[in-house]
């Protein structure tokens, strides 16, 4: 099945990922190569056959639960583009307390509160 | 003194006192810096660290404490083995300034074993490739032709092996990422049995397919250093809690009455002639030498592609996730908002191949898509090992070309990914199915092209795989043929 430019828009969209024009046409036509490769499984019957998620049997290994000496907070952060105070830093997540058109920006848990709350802020403005 | 090759050699010299680590170390690294710039196979050359590793070994050694084969021993690593000496890029401008605070399980053990690591070789954009093209540090370059790919995505690690500016290296392999450069450059690779090998610090591609390995002049550096790294590892809940044995010590070429199966599948439509004759050939030699010849049937085996263009490409956008701009990753400038961080740093980032592997495995995994995609390949994979059971019942190995053909031309399949896929055909059934295999070399084309024989074992076999590499090889002695200078 060939995919459309569409389908390769929501796919980045969900992968996090952005394409300049030139790309986007040449990934809509190699994606639908692939895709149309892979379509051969189809010709194979799988209704009763199990699904291979893992080749060997695994269990989760248990180990005591006891304080291990793992890496310090100055070397978790060491690899860090942007840091404050010992944190990881990102851009503000909240812009205003009014409703916002960036959805992504905002955490969908603190997104449904604005939308609730009545732009106090404003209001006191 | 000629200069060694092999790891045997090396450890003879320097039991003998013939050379030290030091003399060794400075004239590897010399060697690098002439040579390399040729053949691009290293991202970083550790000159310092190798050196101070080089002292280190030298004063153990004459204080008698010599540790093994390995010690004192050059060698180098895949750029995917975290390292706290150095950074560790994964062939990716994501991780270009990468220092990981620990050492992954491979390169702890390596250093344990006394050997001195020069540097990180180069290899495909978080080993997503066959030609190590997609590399953010330029394309590494067949040694026997510099015009021409190494493979991938272990490319810089075959390269540097075969030119002989390391001893050997340790690789990675997901869809033949180790045997497949290795074929391609003229030298011995070997991926061991899925969870033979801790992955704890190797960055991950695959998780359910990834697995690392040796890459060596000859069957026994392979058996060395596959002792070395073998074993269970509490860190990777996937390195399997069973004996590992010294392998070299095990090595033997007494393979009569082994049976060895051919698969008819193997031989694939497209197959370059000269790689099918030298294949056969290797094949009749098996036979001489005692082996029990077995046409047999792997019947799903050209589905093994399309299955594994879905369940790789999945589990490498789960994996890949990770790389948000926020932890330790590069970061966009002047980000706008979180979204704009994630997505401009994840854009600018990461190379096209990777783009689309994760484009494909995220595809294959959103709704709507997931049946036919995702659990249907996890259903063939069902029976693609299903067919390797089968065949163990009436053989011990199975052989077969490594690479439908030789090293291609730089650029020649840059541009269509699926033909660039495709040359994973004989390589890839072995990940999904979790086996050992091994690529021992068995020719030259008439263009003077290396050719590699694929042995394929049963799970945890690893000995007999290496028996029958090392019976071929001690027949054949293709091994002796070295690359011409780079000069």
């Amino acid at each position: 099945m060939k995919i459309s430019k569409k389908n390769v828009l929501n796919t980045a969209e969900l992968a996090r990922l952005e394409f300049d024009e030139e790309t986007l046409s040449k990934f809509v036509r190699q994606l639908g190569d692939i895709l149309v490769h892979i379509e051969d499984l189809a010709e194979l019957d799988t209704e009763n056959i199990e699904p291979t998620s893992h080749v060997l049997d695994l269990s989760t290994p248990f180990r005591k639960d006891e304080v291990i000496q793992s890496i310090t907070r100055e070397e978790a952060l060491r690899n860090a583009s942007s840091q404050e105070n010992g944190f990881f830093t990102v851009p503000k997540i909240i812009i205003n307390l009014g409703p916002t058109d960036d959805p992504i920006s905002v955490h969908p848990i603190i997104q449904s509160e604005l939308t609730v709350l009545p732009p106090k802020a404003k209001k006191q403005d | 003194m000629s200069i060694p090759r092999t790891i045997k050699q090396t450890a003879t010299l320097i039991k003998k006192r013939e050379v030290s680590p030091t003399e060794l170390t400075d004239l590897f690294l010399e060697r690098i810096s002439v040579q390399d710039e040729k053949i691009n196979s290293y991202i970083t050359v550790w000159k310092k660290a190798a050196v101070e590793a080089a002292l280190m070994a030298e004063k153990e050694i004459s204080r008698g404490n010599y540790l093994g084969p390995l010690h004192g021993v050059p060698i180098a690593l895949k750029d995917i083995f975290v390292t706290k000496n150095s950074r560790t890029t994964c062939g990716s401008k994501m991780l270009e300034n990468f220092v990981a605070p620990y050492d992954s399980t491979v390169a702890e053990k390596l250093i344990a074993s006394g050997s001195i690591i020069l540097g990180k070789n180069n290899m495909d954009e978080f080993a997503m490739g066959s030609s190590n093209e997609t590399s953010y540090f330029g394309p590494v370059k067949n040694p026997w032709d510099t015009d021409r790919v190494p493979g991938g995505s272990s490319g810089g690690s075959a390269a540097a092996t075969a030119a002989n500016l390391c001893i050997a290296s340790v690789g990675t392999d997901t869809g033949g990422s180790i045997r497949q450069p290795g074929s391609l450059c003229g030298i011995v690779g070997m991926k061991p049995t899925y969870g033979r090998v801790s992955r704890f610090g190797m960055i991950a591609f695959a998780s359910s397919l990834d697995q690392a390995g040796p890459l060596t002049k000859t069957v026994e550096d392979t058996a060395i250093i596959l002792s070395s790294i073998a074993g269970h590892d509490p860190l990777d809940s996937t390195s399997v809690n069973l004996p590992t044995v010294d392998y070299a010590s095990a090595l033997s070429s007494d393979i009569k009455g082994l049976r060895v199966g051919i698969p008819k599948e193997y031989f694939v439509s497209g197959m370059d002639p000269e790689v099918e004759k030298s294949v056969r050939e290797a094949i009749v030699e098996l036979e001489t030498l005692g082996a029990e010849i077995v046409e047999i049937s792997l019947p799903h085996s050209r589905y093994a592609v399309s299955t594994y263009y879905i369940i790789a490409p999945s589990e490498a956008s789960s994996n890949l996730a990770r790389y948000d701009g926020v932890r330790y990753t590069y970061r966009c400038e002047e980000p706008e908002s979180l979204r704009d961080l994630f997505f401009r740093s994840r854009s600018e980032g990461f190379g096209d191949e990777v783009k689309r592997r994760i484009m494909l495995g995220t595809y294959a995994l959103s709704t709507g898509y997931y049946d036919a995609y995702y659990l249907k390949a996890q259903k063939v994979r069902t029976l693609i090992i299903r067919d390797f059971d089968r065949a163990w019942e009436e053989v011990d190995v199975i052989a077969s070309a490594t690479s439908p053909e030789t090293a291609f031309r730089i650029g020649e399949k840059a541009e269509d990914p699926l033909k660039m896929y495709l040359s994973d055909i004989l390589t890839i059934p072995c990940n999904i199915a979790g086996l050992p295999g091994i690529s021992v070399p068995c020719g030259f084309s008439s263009e003077k092209l290396p050719i590699g024989l694929q042995i394929i074992g049963k799970p945890f076999d690893e000995q007999t795989v290496l028996n029958i590499a090392y019976a071929y090889e001690q027949s054949t002695k293709w091994y002796e043929k070295e690359v011409a200078s780079l000069g």
